[in-house]
């Protein structure tokens, strides 16, 4: 990994880019990529007999089998989305057709650390069922209470259960294998989620090796792919049951006057024209993830967390939010300052040329019930940052803290 | 200008007309969904003046001194004045300069204010 790979920084060579549980920067080679498609044999996909429609087709199939074989799934198991919102949307929407007949009141569990587009879709869900929605808390170090969730499995009307495997707020790492395979030890019947938007991005995942994840979701700008693809992927067992809540062009094997019929997987999930640059973008990101020494990149990673979270600590007016211990999340590091909002850290940071980001980021109960704070800072790191970044971030805040001294 | 000057700073640090009025005329609350600002404006007119004006609130160095200083400047003021201002005028009168994602935050007390005055306004007309 070079960060003269990514234009970016050649063309804002001052930029201290902390922003990444956000979106991360595209190394050349996706954006090239992409220019090639539409430069070179932009067309549709599938059906086409000439040569572009075949290359194009070819192509992206290539990218959706890449994209599978790095998350350890079946290509048929990748269904393309916008992203992980997308991708969230679409599976609650095909839970609804699945559940819509079912008799009984249940519950959907979700925690007090989810992102919004693993809330909303779940609300929206429970509200058009009739049913209830529930949410774990989380403990002093901010982990999932493990006890509290298998207390509210057994009481045995949970059927959706829906979790962060790394939050965008707290940096929290959530062992969702093993969370998931205790709740199916209990109740074999739940249809168990991860929502993966900063999970991947970060860490190998092997889906084909987990018996208990049956849906999964993440999105392709987050580790370093364009903007408008992202993925949901599902069991295949699952998939072949479930009824689209997508229809129309694409999805088809026959259509009559009155009913059609469904292509097989995937394409029966993807209606519509697809995110063809995008999935091909995507692709190209994997390659540059694949071609990286994973030991090195993991290495480099812990060494920036434990830096940063010394750095921080180091800091006494400063409020730091997420697991004391390392080894225990993430890179994402949200936190407060007593006395001065976070948009105005913000602000001040970008006139350093520092971009972290201030809000509730998309996490209004994580916020309000759980930190009881309206809004934090965050500064998010990926594989291109180092030392010098964090150190730069660290002596801006120091200054901060000094300006608005009384 | 740098927006974090220290007239700025004193001024988020010690808001002018800071508090509740307890015989207002109007109490007017509104919130910046997307960060969580808050500002609760008192005022009381006389005629067709600003009598007493007061504000609470949390938020942002920008939306707390943009409401001290705006309160500061509508004392006194007709209302109609008042109800005339634009951002760029509010702008003149906090005297920065703001970035897109921040006159926003700007904005709340002189949205405030203005509906405050409004509700008092058709009060009267009833």
């Amino acid at each position: 990994m070079n960060k003269s790979d990514f234009p970016i920084f050649n063309n804002n060579p001052d930029l201290v880019y902390l922003d990444n549980s956000a979106t991360t920067q595209k190394p050349q080679v996706v954006i090239d990529s992409i220019v090639d498609f539409y430069q070179n044999y932009n067309s549709n996909v599938h059906r086409g007999i000439h040569k572009l429609a075949e290359t194009a087709t070819i192509e992206f199939e290539n990218a959706r089998g890449n994209i599978a074989q790095f998350v350890g799934a079946k290509p048929e198991e990748i269904i393309f989305t916008s992203g992980t919102t997308e991708s969230m949307n679409i599976l609650a929407q095909i839970l609804f057709e699945h559940f819509k007949d079912s008799k009984g009141k249940k519950t959907i569990l979700l925690s007090e650390m989810e992102h919004h587009s693993n809330t909303l879709p779940w609300m929206m869900l429970a509200g058009n069922l009739g049913w209830n929605i529930e949410y774990v808390k989380l403990t002093e170090e901010y982990e999932l209470n493990l006890e509290s969730l298998y207390d509210a499995i057994k009481k045995n009307d949970v059927s959706i259960l829906s979790l962060t495997h790394m939050s965008n707020v707290l940096g929290t790492i959530n062992n969702l294998d093993a969370i998931f395979s205790k709740v199916k030890s209990i109740s074999p019947d739940i249809f168990c989620i991860g929502d993966g938007a900063q999970y991947v991005p970060h860490h190998k995942i092997d889906l084909s090796n987990s018996k208990s994840i049956d849906f999964y979701a993440f999105s392709g700008h987050k580790m370093m792919g364009p903007t408008g693809i992202g993925v949901l992927y599902g069991k295949k067992n699952l998939l072949e049951k479930l009824n689209p809540s997508k229809v129309g062009g694409g999805m088809i094997s026959t259509v009559k006057r009155n009913s059609f019929t469904t292509a097989e997987l995937p394409e029966k999930f993807e209606a519509g024209t697809p995110n063809i640059a995008g999935a091909i973008g995507l692709s190209k990101a994997v390659d540059y993830l694949k071609r990286q020494d994973t030991l090195e990149i993991e290495k480099h990673m812990s060494e920036l967390t434990r830096f940063t979270l010394d750095e921080l600590r180091n800091i006494k007016e400063l409020t730091l939010y997420g697991p004391p211990v390392f080894e225990k999340r993430g890179p994402v590091f949200s936190f407060s300052i007593e006395g001065i909002h976070p948009h105005d850290i913000a602000q001040i940071l970008d006139q350093d040329n520092i971009a972290i980001r201030a809000g509730h980021h998309c996490c209004q109960i994580l916020h309000r019930e759980t930190l009881k704070i309206p809004a934090s800072a965050r500064a998010s790191l990926y594989i291109y940052n180092d030392i010098e970044n964090v150190k730069r971030l660290s002596n801006s805040i120091k200054k901060l803290i000094t300006q608005f001294k009384r | 200008m740098d927006l974090y000057r220290q007239d700025m700073i004193d001024h988020y640090q010690n808001p002018r007309n800071y508090g509740e009025i307890v015989d207002a005329d109007a109490i007017i609350e509104l919130e910046n969904s997307s960060c969580g600002d808050k500002i609760k404006l008192f005022v009381k007119l006389k005629k067709d003046k600003i009598d007493e004006i007061s504000f609470t609130g949390e938020g942002c160095a920008v939306a707390i001194a943009s409401a001290s200083k705006l309160t500061e400047y509508a004392k006194g003021k007709d209302i109609k004045q008042i109800q005339k201002l634009t951002t760029d005028d509010l702008l003149k009168i906090i005297k920065v300069e703001l970035t897109i994602s921040r006159i926003k935050c700007a904005n709340l007390s002189l949205q405030t204010i203005k509906k405050s005055i409004n509700s008092v306004d058709h009060k009267q007309k009833i």
